[in-house]
């Protein structure tokens, strides 16, 4: 495109050289990895992201494991190798598994691995909550994974539709592991996703202007936004689904006025955009690669911006097309239909934009391995588009529905639309951790196996759907005449287990992840990844003028790698990168970020070890794990906000910036904010409950003359606003240094807040309502708990700033622990306003 | 200017989010009217919640024109300045037919069948 001819002129490079003596050795001093045991302690992104993309393929073996003993069951008729109960459990895992464990950490953690270098930074902004959200990942993950070897794994099927995950029909724990351990799971990949945004926003390359973001970096922003806004709403469903089983709080039960379709709609909204949000991020690695394997910039930039923004947005608008056979009102139906028709058009923009620029190519390699992936995934994914198109269809979808045409369409889009570009990108962005590029015999073997085994497997399937053979079911008779299918998808499915044995030999071989060298850019690649790079990243941060810096800024790796560029050193003695402007990358502030430790995982153990222990009923050790989380946090949190009484550094070329930075302009500020949209999705997705249940049973639904009269309510509205008040005061007051009323104020307004949530359940209490009563009485009560979550939060928050001015690290400059808690209040002052208005205010409405 | 931010953003993405609060409202009036027909009425011949749904999706089209015609010209320059107003633009385009789509329906189909 026009771009690239108005980039700004590359300014020369700012430092001259040699470097100071010493300069380089305190750098890879610094940032050197921690070995032995200690190697646990590890929070560099880079090393994390290894471990993590690891951990994902672990998971992708184990589920495929589950995924062959199915097939094999199923190869012939009447087979008794595997019994009812068992294959429940394995349908159900292979697919909770491969979605939740396998493929959104897959995605996350290529990010996590590959973003700081391709923006330029030494690291993004919280190394540490990725480790945590690492470890809380692969911990949780591998002892819920275990449950199936004791068989209690869950059985419910990867949706876990009530009523048959309620304790009716599934008295078991099985049920519960899956609900405590899917939630936490989703905490991980939410604090995944709060560094990602921050990281992209804030630590871009000067000069890396959003217009410049590889399309990678965009992809993964929208990913975050996505699961920001959708993994709350499975996180409320599950936790009301488990209320209701361990209390019976009736959301999900008719009879009581609960309405089993409220979890339909908080799992699908959360579950359709799931799939974009494994489809996107495989989509932004095509971006990426093909540019590299054609030496031509990504044809049509900004349409494909637009079409990943635009995904993001309009694939919230189809949960409904997954509850076509539900008795949703026609009408209804349809808007998600005409969206989902809007959705395929930002898809197609992408298939042309790549097909554009393979056809624009100035040197094709459509036979190097990565395109070789790049190719089957098309081929695939547009089969699964196809039979996409046909599911969209109502009258269609009611035919095909829960039979195996379904399992054969879900594989087309799930497996060739981000399984194949995954491996595209493990064999593309191998030479940039390895010090060997993966072998392209080997990989043409893992290629056609994989690829001619899944069309063999799944093909068939679209057949023996039409056929009329259910989805989820462990044997069929051999009058049905489905043997001979069924046998070929299962030979299919060892031929793809063979191709995957051939990668699996090929890493054994030629991978090698050693510390300090890579094979670096054998592909003559553009972006900022392939400069050359060591732990610390490269040894000096650029200035962008395009897309393609490699390729447009000649001689770009030698200088940087000699340290002309920006920060070619550790100005402050301690690990720290550039936090640029959100928009045009202008460098503000450095930014010291902490080395290895051990709090992250020692959280991450404790938080793991509260929900597992609390499923199978250890209350008291859970205690003790929770006990241990929160000290780690606390530890963590302690020396995150340093003493800034220290002057600007200079980072090259005459220019000095700040170390580190306060109020709104931090990135501390900024996480917080993307923190509250999490609360604030979660609070929606409550009260969408609360008002779906009122929509739904109207029976039930309170005479007024059991709420509680006004005084209670207005008496709590009067305290929260009170809190508010007195904390904007507060700040104002440790503006002035008045530490004596920042110790005062805050445990005043801890009461007072608490006394606002403690009234508000009294209230409810004398009027009468239980929690058992009705899915009314539910909702209410799920509404005053999450505040009460909150308050308790905020009492931690408050107790951690008054310790921090005790020990004289809170200040009029040292002020991010006070500012993020006041944030937090604000908020939850406002929600709880909001709840109150809901409670009280909503039915009287209605009257 | 870091204040710009949380304004640029927001004109970026003006047309998807009113595109996302037009379809939570549209699919909230259909819900409790069919849940709820008490509520039902009829105006010139056609359901009240049809006229609310029609008048909400011209509301909306007017709204990301307003803002796109507004604020496309007090944008941050980046590297190829029209950047940010061309995504807001598009953006905006394509969501106004999502709802040009969702509306249509109202007109074809039974609400409540
Ligand atoms: C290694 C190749 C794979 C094979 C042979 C395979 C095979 C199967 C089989 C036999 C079923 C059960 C169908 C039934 O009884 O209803 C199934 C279900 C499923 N698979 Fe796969 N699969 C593979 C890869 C994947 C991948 C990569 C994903 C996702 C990223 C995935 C996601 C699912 C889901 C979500 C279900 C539905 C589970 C449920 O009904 O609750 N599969 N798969
Ligand atoms: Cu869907």
């Amino acid at each position: 495109m026009a771009d690239e001819s108005m980039a700004d002129v590359a300014p020369s490079p700012p430092n001259t050289l040699p470097r100071p003596d010493g300069e380089l050795e305190q750098l890879q001093r610094v940032w050197k990895r921690p070995t032995g045991w200690r190697a646990l302690t590890v929070v560099n992104n880079n090393h994390v992201g290894l471990l993590y993309i690891g951990t994902a393929l672990l998971f992708f073996l184990l589920a495929g494991v589950l995924a062959l003993l199915m097939r094999t069951q199923l190869a012939v008729p009447d087979n008794d190798l595997i019994g009812h109960e068992l294959y429940n459990q394995l349908f159900t895992m292979h697919g909770t598994v491969m979605m939740f464990l396998f493929a959104v950490p897959a995605v996350e953690a290529m990010a996590v691995l590959l973003l700081p270098n391709m923006l330029g930074a030494r690291d993004l902004p919280f190394p540490r909550l990725s480790a945590y959200a690492y470890w809380a990942y692969a911990v949780g993950g591998l002892i819920f994974f275990c449950s199936i070897f004791v068989g209690l794994a869950p059985d419910g099927g990867w949706f876990m539709y009530p009523p048959l995950s309620s304790s009716a029909y599934s008295p078991e724990l099985n049920a519960d592991l899956w609900l405590l351990g899917i939630g936490f799971i989703e905490i991980s990949a939410i604090a995944g996703a709060i560094e990602l945004a921050v990281g992209i926003l804030r630590t871009r390359a000067p000069g890396m202007t959003l217009d410049r973001m590889p399309i990678f970096a965009w992809v993964m922003l929208v990913f975050s936004g996505m699961v920001i806004v959708a993994f709350p709403a499975v996180i409320v469903g599950t936790a009301l689904l488990e209320l209701e089983r361990a209390f019976g709080m009736p959301f999900f039960i008719a009879q009581k006025g609960g309405d089993p379709l409220l979890w339909q709609h908080l799992f699908w909204f959360f579950g359709h955009p799931e799939v974009y949000i494994i489809f996107l991020p495989a989509a932004g690695m095509v971006s990426m690669i093909i540019p590299a394997m054609t030496g031509t910039s990504l044809i049509g930039y900004r349409l494909v911006v637009l079409a990943v923004v635009a995904t993001g947005f309009l694939s919230f608008g189809l949960w409904v097309h997954h509850m076509f056979a539900t008795g949703i009102p026609q009408l209804s139906l349809s808007f998600a239909s005409a969206a989902s028709m809007a959705v395929s058009v930002p898809t197609g923009i992408q298939i042309f934009a790549w097909i554009a620029t393979i056809a624009a190519a100035a040197r094709l390699r459509p036979f190097k391995l990565p395109m070789l992936f790049i190719l089957g995934f098309f081929f695939i994914f547009v089969l699964g588009g196809l039979t996409g198109v046909m599911v969209a269809v109502i009258p269609f979808d009611l035919q095909a529905h829960d039979s195996y045409f379904i399992v054969a369409h879900l594989h087309y889009v799930l497996f060739g639309g981000m399984v194949f570009p995954l491996f595209a990108a493990f064999y593309y962005w191998a030479p940039f951790v390895s010090a060997r590029a993966l072998s392209e015999k080997l990989g043409r073997w893992a290629f056609w196996l994989m690829f001619i085994g899944f069309n063999v497997s799944f093909f068939p399937m679209h057949l023996t759907g039409l056929a009329g053979m259910p989805r989820r079911v462990y044997t069929y008779a051999d009058s049905y005449g489905w043997g001979p299918l069924n046998m070929a998808s299962t030979l299919g499915a060892y031929m793809i287990a063979a191709g995957v044995l051939a990668f699996l030999i090929d890493l054994a071989r030629n991978f090698r992840p050693v510390g300090d060298a890579n094979a670096g850019n054998i592909w003559d690649a553009g972006t900022l990844e392939w400069l050359p790079s060591r732990s610390y990243g490269s040894r000096s941060i650029p200035f962008v003028t395009s897309r393609e810096p490699l390729w447009n800024q000649p001689g770009l790796a030698r200088d940087v790698d000699a340290g002309r560029y920006y920060l070619p050193n550790a100005p402050t003695g301690r690990r720290s990168t550039l936090v640029t402007s959100p928009v045009q990358a202008r460098p503000e502030y450095v930014l010291e970020l902490p080395g290895p430790g051990w709090s992250p995982l020692l959280a991450a153990l404790g938080t793991a070890g509260f929900f597992l222990l609390l499923t199978f009923k250890l209350e008291a050790l859970a205690g003790a794990c929770g006990v241990l989380a929160v000290a780690m946090i606390w530890r963590w949190l302690w020396d995150a906000d340093a003493n800034p009484v220290r002057p600007p550094v200079d980072i090259g070329g005459g220019l000095r910036l700040p170390v580190s930075c306060g109020g709104s302009a931090s990135h501390s500020w900024w996480a917080m904010v993307i923190l509250l949209m999490v609360c604030a999705s979660i609070f929606g997705s409550l009260l969408f409950a609360y008002l779906f249940l009122w929509v739904t049973s109207p029976e039930t639904w309170p005479p007024l003359a059991r709420l509680p009269s006004m005084g209670l309510p207005l008496t709590s509205t009067g305290l929260l606003l009170g809190t508010s008040v007195l904390l904007a005061w507060l700040s104002r007051a440790l503006e002035r240094e008045r530490q004596v009323a920042v110790r005062l104020g805050l445990p005043a307004a801890m009461l007072m807040i608490a006394a606002a949530i403690g009234l508000e359940a009294h209230g409810q209490w004398q009027a009468g309502l239980r929690p058992q009563d009705s899915g009314y009485a539910a909702a209410v009560y799920a509404l005053i708990g999450l505040q009460a979550v909150f308050v308790t939060t905020l009492c931690f928050m408050a107790a951690f700033t008054v310790a921090r001015s005790l020990a004289g690290r809170l200040g009029p400059a040292r002020r991010a622990s006070f500012d993020s808690t006041m944030l937090f209040w604000h908020y939850t002052v406002a929600q709880g306003l909001l709840g109150l208005c809901a409670i009280h205010g909503f039915p009287r409405l209605l009257e | 200017m870091p204040g710009s931010f949380p304004r640029t953003f927001l004109f970026m993405l003006s047309g998807p989010i009113i595109w996302a609060v037009h379809f939570l409202f549209v699919y909230t009036v259909n819900g409790i009217n069919c849940a709820r027909p008490a509520l039902d009425g009829v105006w010139m011949g056609l359901p009240a919640p049809l006229w609310i749904i029609v008048a909400a999706s011209l509301l909306a089209l007017l709204a990301m024109a307003a803002i796109f015609l507004r604020l496309r010209s007090r944008m941050p320059r980046t590297a190829c300045p029209g950047f940010i107003p061309w995504l807001a633009g598009a953006l905006s385009l394509l969501s106004a037919v999502a709802i040009v789509w969702e509306t249509l329906p109202v007109l074809l189909v039974p609400a409540c069948a």
